[in-house]
């Protein structure tokens, strides 16, 4: 199968799953299959044939049109994985501005802290007032520190990502070494804080931050691990976003 | 004969597919290529459109799928094989029964009583 050939099988398959809205994995699952579906066609097409192009028109025609695919596809996707696609929109996606990272992760805050303060407060005022100042004090500190702790990961998961598998400019080791540095020091930062915002008590806060550090040696290990995971995930995307549909 | 496609499938496609099932596991286009053995070369579907079913049926609990270790050549793309799952099985019982009084009520309707 020539490389032409190869383009026009994909391009049938992204048309009908692009515009579906699902989480990544789903889609990335019916990809794969309907790619395998479509290769597999195309195979008994060209045997019967043996014209590549003739080939190709009748698996397009056999394969369906590609809004009403997508609209079928659609509907196979249930409310709640629609839902989680929303979630994934916290990644911070190719050649995005950092501001717009953190918008949506300052949205989280406020969203966090609007979502846990509904539920606490009234429930503390209620039942006894004795901590509604520890409830409200909790609801503020969470919200406070949730959404610049998911931005900090993110952002140093993708960088480190950059440095250590994207392309050959991207590539350095030096800057390797700073975000495996932060991504040593986000979780005990964190729990520092986290301590210190309920507590105000430093001393504690402090021995919280070295329990925390035991932590240390595991946290670069672990999001080198991501940041492979997460190359691997971008380089799929811009395999099959970079296809021309011609639409 | 004229072929059977489109609206005259729908409706009936989800028990089509467990019923090519029924006896063995199958990867998407193989179940086509039962539909299309069974119904002896009239049954039209829009291959593409097998897949949603599948999905649908695979979330209703009714199908089991895996996915096939190897990808045979297929640039990558691996296939998903389906089973029927004991709920399937049930269900396909129960869409054959109401085939069955779907037939027995329209035909009569009709003037074209199923054969005894």
């Amino acid at each position: 199968m020539n490389d032409d050939i190869s383009f026009g099988l994909k391009v049938m398959v992204e048309r009908a799953v692009r515009p579906v809205v699902a989480p990544r994995a789903r889609k990335k699952a019916m990809r794969e299959e309907l790619l395998a579906h479509v290769n597999e066609v195309f195979a008994d097409e060209l045997a019967k044939s043996g014209d590549d192009k003739a080939a190709l028109a009748r698996t397009r025609e056999r394969f369906g049109a590609s809004d009403t695919l997508t609209a079928e596809l659609q509907r196979s996707v249930s409310a709640w994985q629609r839902a989680a696609t929303r979630v994934e929109r916290l990644d911070w996606l190719d050649g995005e501005p950092i501001w717009m990272l953190a918008w949506r992760h300052l949205l989280i805050s406020v969203l966090s802290f609007a979502v846990v303060f509904l539920a606490i407060v009234p429930t503390v005022y209620f039942r006894g007032r004795d901590t509604l100042d520890f409830a409200i004090r909790v609801s503020i500190v969470q919200g406070l520190l949730v959404g610049p702790f998911s931005f900090g990961m993110f952002v140093v998961a993708t960088k480190l990502s950059e440095a250590l598998f994207g392309t050959s400019q991207q590539r350095s080791w030096r800057r390797a070494a700073v975000y495996l540095l932060g991504s040593a020091l986000l979780f005990p930062l964190f729990a520092f804080f986290i301590y210190f915002g309920l507590s105000s008590d430093l001393a504690a806060s402090l021995g919280h931050l070295a329990f925390a550090c035991w932590f240390i040696p595991a946290l670069p290990v672990l999001f080198i691990v991501v940041a492979r995971l997460l190359h691997k995930e971008r380089c799929y995307e811009r395999e099959w976003s970079s296809l021309d549909l011609g639409e | 004969m004229r072929v059977i496609e489109g609206d005259m499938l729908r409706g009936h496609l989800d028990t089509m597919i467990l019923s090519s099932l029924e006896n063995d596991a199958a990867h998407g286009l193989e179940i086509l290529r039962r539909l299309e053995s069974a119904g002896c070369g009239l049954l039209r579907l829009k291959e593409g459109s097998l897949y949603p079913a599948l999905y649908r049926l695979e979330a209703a609990g009714l199908v089991k799928a895996a996915w096939e270790p190897e990808t045979h050549g297929r640039r990558g793309a691996r296939r998903r094989i389906y089973r029927l799952s004991r709920k399937g099985k049930r269900q396909l019982n129960a869409g054959r029964q109401a085939w069955t009084e779907f037939v027995n009520v329209v035909g009569a309707i009709v003037g074209a009583p199923a054969p005894a």
